[in-house]
């Protein structure tokens, strides 16, 4: 398997493995080591220099104030305190993506998600907060563009999550992608998403509600799944008689198969109608029509969740992969930065290794590239850490149950692969769980902000 | 409290422990911090019986501070002491266990990785004499946050999970007269100030305003932890 595309192994990987040991995903690792020369900056914006405070050390600028790039400030001040760290982000709250599904179901409030202030991460963790949206970057002059002014970096992390591929369903024309966003989103990038979706199923009276799953590596693997079963529990406890019918692009349940299918089977037999390899090649949201190539299905309401691909930004930066279905950049595997230049690095969802995009893979990887980017401040060198994707579903609103997946990651040189290592499986769903999985997000929030 | 030389500590008090002359001897005193003195009792103000101590399960206690939890184990066999250090270089010499049969340790129950503790609500860091699922060891503190579980009977080490120091050891004192334990200091790095800035708010709530950082005075009591917390996420299943 010589020089396998990210992309396509990705998807192997995903078909393969529904998280079994063994499950295999490649990166190229034969373009790595060539050095690709610096790029013009692709976007500026903003006139001269930020406003900032003058650097009282080497200048880390992280891009995105998210799971990842809060991460990597945090613990690259703690590593190396001379690093003068400056956090760059266009939102103007927080709000997290993961644990959005258990607001749904109201088993939390949204302060458990909301609570945290960007001002306080940067006076607890000792960096500056800009606000700010990244729009451009000239490597061979070490700037970063934003609308707010340049911002010069001795170190830049790109940290900036994802965007949606429509395209990956069918979807072309503006138009229709704009009424999709807009009347039945994915609910996997921004909180405004979220607040629609809960919106949605809170004001739901009856019928059909579609919640699809997308191909690829997309965020958060088990995520559409467990948003399917905060659902039917509301449906369940509300006495609402609805349906959600899930659409899976894949073959089977991504991740954790065995405890949603138990979930859907025994806590909604007749709610949640599960259909494997359904392909969308087209969406009529005026109709509420799903079209796949030989059949179609009508909907009340639904959570259209397309392709995923990196945040556009990879691409404005001049940072992508040209060979990336899902549009990730081209980064050193091991070490994160751009080939050839140990002054940019991309992390997170916009990464291209097929980890699962989730937000314990980012925190555990964002804990990792801190120590790298300290140890290259230094002259040093670490050895390269695994990220660890843990991850809890909530299967159950009443009483809470949830099941989990903790895995690492391995790099198989006969196969060229990532693949998993030390899978372990947590598909009994009980309540101990679900209590673990409120601490974990906690845990993460503290990590980011506290 | 400022941290002390433990040794011109020993030298200058004759009260402290056989626990604090161990650690004299290993010479490192820069990981031992001296705390006051308070005795470990039961929920009816009464020392606690070393010799009765549950082994099945962690009891909780509040040390040095009045919000800080720490467990309070019974490992059912001798701990000898042994060499304790962390990714970051820090090292210290663990005395091994107190108590009749050198069995007793305690901890702080903040964890090294995130700072998940005990509280009424929830708690999803506990003990347990057999083996938990992720790392195969008994004798396990872990942490089902993030699945972090940690040596009891040698220090606390780390066995798996992302965490990257071990928990903190509160020093105890045994006194064979009345079978009492105390509770003299810690060891290691115990993490309070992080743990005050992370849930300031939340001691608020819970303590009162400017009550968090009460010390513990004369004695602290000893709960089991699965009727301290609502919740208890039993460190077996992580
Ligand atoms: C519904 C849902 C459920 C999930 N469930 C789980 C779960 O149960 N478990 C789990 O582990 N993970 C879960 N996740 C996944 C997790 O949230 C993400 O994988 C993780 O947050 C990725 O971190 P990141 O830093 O790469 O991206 P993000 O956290 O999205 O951060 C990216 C940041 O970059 C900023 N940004 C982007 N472009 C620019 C620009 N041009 N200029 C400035 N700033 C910019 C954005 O504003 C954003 O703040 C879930 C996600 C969703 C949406
Ligand atoms: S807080 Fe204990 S393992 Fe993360």
């Amino acid at each position: 398997m010589d020089n396998i595309q990210p992309t396509q192994s990705r998807r192997s990987f995903l078909r393969k493995c529904a998280l079994v040991a063994g499950g295999s995903a490649a990166v190229s690792m034969s373009r790595l080591g060539s050095t690709a020369p610096a790029q013009a900056a692709a976007v500026i914006g903003g006139k001269g220099l930020a406003k900032l405070p003058k650097a009282k050390g080497p200048r880390l600028v992280i891009v995105g104030a998210g799971t990842s790039g809060l991460t990597i400030a945090r613990h690259a001040k703690r590593a190396h305190p001379r690093f003068d760290v400056v956090v760059v982000d266009k939102q103007y709250m927080y709000c997290s993506c993961f644990t959005s599904n258990l607001w749904y179901d109201n088993l939390i409030n949204l302060e458990f998600r909301a609570d945290y202030s960007f001002l306080d991460a940067a006076r607890n963790h000792n960096f500056i907060y800009f606000s700010a949206t990244a729009t451009g970057l000239d490597r061979s002059a070490h700037k970063l563009y934003t609308n707010m002014g340049e911002i010069p970096y001795d170190f830049l992390v790109v940290a900036p999550g994802i965007d949606y591929d429509y395209a990956r369903i069918g979807v072309k024309e503006p138009e229709v992608e704009y009424a999709l966003r807009t009347s039945y989103p994915g609910g996997f990038t921004m909180p405004t998403e979220h607040v629609a979706i809960r919106d949605k199923i809170h004001s739901f009276e009856g019928g059909v509600f579609v919640q699809t799953v997308p191909a690829g590596n997309y965020r958060c693997l088990p995520a559409p799944y467990e948003r399917a079963c905060m659902i039917a529990s509301w449906f369940k406890q509300k006495g609402i008689k609805g349906k959600v019918l899930v659409l899976d692009a894949n073959p089977e349940i991504t991740i954790k198969a065995k405890g949603f299918h138990a979930a859907f089977d025994e806590l909604y037999k007749d709610i949640i109608e599960y259909k494997p390899s359904v392909e969308i090649k087209a969406v009529d949201p005026d109709k509420r029509l799903i079209k796949t190539e030989f059949t179609s299905y009508t909907f009340d309401d639904a959570s259209i969740y397309p392709g995923v691909r990196a945040a556009t930004l990879i691409e404005q930066m001049g940072l992508l992969d040209p060979e990336s279905l899902q549009k990730e950049a081209r980064i050193d595997p091991y070490y994160y930065n751009v080939p050839g230049d140990e002054h940019v690095y991309v992390t997170g969802d916009a990464r291209p290794m097929p980890y699962s995009k989730s937000a314990n893979t980012a925190n555990s990887e964002g804990a990792y590239v801190a120590k790298v980017l300290a140890a290259r401040a230094q002259g040093k060198k670490i050895p390269w850490e695994s990220p660890e994707t843990l991850c809890y579903s909530m299967v159950n609103g009443s009483p809470t149950q949830a099941i989990a997946v903790d895995a690492h990651y391995a790099y198989d040189k006969k196969t060229r692969s990532f693949q998993f290592a030390n899978v372990k499986l947590f598909e009994q769903r009980d309540h101990a769980m679900a209590e673990a999985y409120l601490e974990w997000a906690k845990g993460l929030y503290r990590d980011m902000f506290a | 409290m400022e941290k002390k030389s433990f040794l011109s500590l020993c030298a200058g008090l004759a009260s402290i422990a056989v626990a604090h002359r161990m650690l004299a001897e290993a010479g490192r005193a820069d990981e031992f911090t001296k705390w006051p003195k308070a005795m470990l009792a039961d929920g009816a103000g009464k020392p606690i019986n070393a010799r009765r101590l549950e082994t099945r399960e962690a009891l909780v206690f509040a040390y040095p501070y009045v919000s800080t939890p720490c467990f309070l184990i019974n490992l059912g066999a001798p701990a000898d002491p042994v060499e304790v250090s962390d990714k970051s270089g820090v090292s210290y010499h663990w005395p091994g266990g107190a108590g009749p049969a050198r069995s007793v340790v305690a901890y702080s129950a903040i964890c090294g990785h995130l700072l998940s503790y005990p509280s009424k609500r929830r708690s999803v860091i506990s003990y347990s004499s057999g083996p938990n699922n992720f790392s195969g060891h008994g004798h396990v503190v872990a942490c089902c946050a993030h699945h972090s579980a940690y040596d009891a009977s040698r220090g606390a080490v780390i066995l798996s999970g992302p965490a990257p120091q071990p928990l903190a050891t509160i020093i105890l004192q045994y006194e064979p007269a009345t079978e009492a334990l105390y509770a003299t200091g810690v060891l290691g790095r115990a993490l309070f100030d992080d743990f005050f800035v992370a849930y300031k708010k939340e001691l608020v709530e819970t303590y009162g305003p400017g009550q968090s950082k009460r010390m513990v005075e004369g004695r602290t009591v000893a709960t089991p932890l699965s009727q301290y917390s609502d919740n208890v996420v039993s460190a077996s299943l992580c």
